[in-house]
């Protein structure tokens, strides 16, 4: 199979051989794929410049197996040039793709939704709703519904209640003992909306993913949460 | 079809980078039958390294000694202190010949998605050295990789918390290149940190 000039990013690269490189590239049209540039890592190769995380690439490669052969890497644009903070949340982003999502399997959604938060993080917005509004549509992506509307027995969520989220069932309300894992139902109104200005929310929201990504990350923690442990 | 000794001998030269079989037959029948010599003190040193190297306690480098000769030259300035990535980058910075500080060497960068975090690359021994004081001056040598940069701007903000001063090399176009055959990226760099002349 042969594909041409496929729109991409790299989301983590590591040496194979001498002088190849293992690139872990997210796809528009093709998803998560593992591609070997060969001979990217030797003295004069051009492509090692492209090879990096965070700079739109146009991707050729071909083969049959899982792991197809790079033929060709080009810039859509200059590299987006991601600083500080906004690069370890990049690094958070690509760590979640690596982690969660399978290769080889079609994700134009959370592709859209990473090229968004990437220009969005190039920007310097605000990181907090930028994460989160990430984790959200990611989940959703694949295939994890959390409806933020109703709750499990279907009546709509109200704005003044306490909610508890139980897995695989849905939302209920909070019982007298409010844990940290209690949400006031005006936050998840707020979620639903997409708006994560009030600094509560934000908070509701960091809390809500965790909880939710806990189950899909298994018992690794990432490793990219430590980065921001120290900074802050 | 060798016997098991040099087949033995075989497999052990393919952990070195870039020697396949037939490199490592190419290799092991040489020293067998043309330079036994050679092949004894190439046993007797890699077994002394092997045994006797470790790391320098105060920059990480690679050293038999408990402090490296860079480390404890007298005639190097103390207060300025240079991280870069690996050995490897000491020596080409060393080759460059204008540095006249000391160095840190972190033996990797911070890298998440393979589990590389601030304790595997010793920078809770660089964040001692820089509580110690005597530094004034950091300079950031890391590789202008995404990896690289991350691992910058994670040590400036450790150092800025204990007040010390920090930099970073520049990147821009190599001397003697051809503006025609740089990439996007390097060029937009050196345009946004031009200087007036």
């Amino acid at each position: 199979m042969r594909v041409e000039l496929q729109p991409g990013y790299i989301l983590h690269s590591r040496p194979f051989r001498d002088t190849s490189l293992i690139l872990d590239c997210l796809t528009e049209d093709y998803g998560r794929l593992s591609l070997i540039a060969k001979g990217a890592r030797s003295a004069k190769s051009r492509q090692r410049q492209l090879c990096q995380p965070f700079t739109p690439l146009l991707l050729s490669w071909q083969g049959k197996s899982s792991l197809k052969t790079l033929t060709s890497i080009e810039s859509r644009q200059l590299p987006l040039g991601l600083k500080g903070e906004f690069l370890f949340s990049g690094l958070y982003l690509n760590e979640l793709l690596t982690r969660l999502v399978p290769e080889q399997d079609s994700c134009p959604e959370i592709y859209q939704s990473y090229e968004v938060a990437l220009g969005q993080l190039a920007d310097m917005l605000p990181l907090e709703p930028v994460l989160r509004a990430f984790e959200l549509r990611m989940l959703e992506d694949l295939g994890y519904h959390l409806d933020l509307s109703r709750d499990a027995d279907g009546l709509d969520l109200r704005a003044e209640e306490m909610y508890q989220w139980w897995p695989e069932q849905g939302w209920r309300l909070a019982s007298d003992t409010l844990t940290a894992q209690s949400f006031p139902g005006v936050h998840l109104q707020a979620m639903r909306e997409g708006d994560f200005q009030d600094p509560q929310t934000q908070r509701s929201a960091k809390v809500l993913t965790r909880i939710l990504f806990k189950p899909l990350l298994g018992e690794r923690p990432l490793q990219s949460r430590k980065l921001f442990q120290k900074t802050r | 079809m060798f016997s098991p000794l040099i087949d033995e001998l075989m497999s052990s030269l393919r952990c070195l980078p870039g020697v396949g079989p037939k490199s490592a037959q190419r290799m092991a029948l040489y020293l067998l039958e043309r330079d036994r010599e050679g092949a004894s003190r190439l046993a007797s040193s890699l077994g002394k390294a092997v045994e006797g190297v470790g790391n320098c306690s105060r920059c990480r480098t690679l050293t038999e000694e408990t402090v490296c000769g860079i480390c404890a030259n007298s005639r190097r300035d103390d207060s300025l202190l240079c991280v870069v990535e690996t050995p490897a980058d000491v020596l080409a910075m060393e080759s460059a010949g204008i540095y006249q500080g000391k160095y840190f060497i972190l033996m990797g960068h911070l890298s998440p998605i393979d589990g590389i975090g601030p304790a595997d690359i010793g920078l809770d021994v660089l964040l001692t050295r820089l509580q110690s004081g005597e530094i004034q001056e950091l300079i950031l040598a890391t590789n202008p990789t995404v990896e690289g940069e991350a691992t910058a701007h994670y040590i400036a903000d450790q150092a800025k918390a204990q007040n010390v001063q920090v930099s970073r090399i520049a990147n821009g176009v190599p001397l003697g290149g051809e503006l025609e055959y740089i990439d996007g990226g390097t060029l937009a760099h050196a345009l946004s940190s031009r200087r007036a002349v």
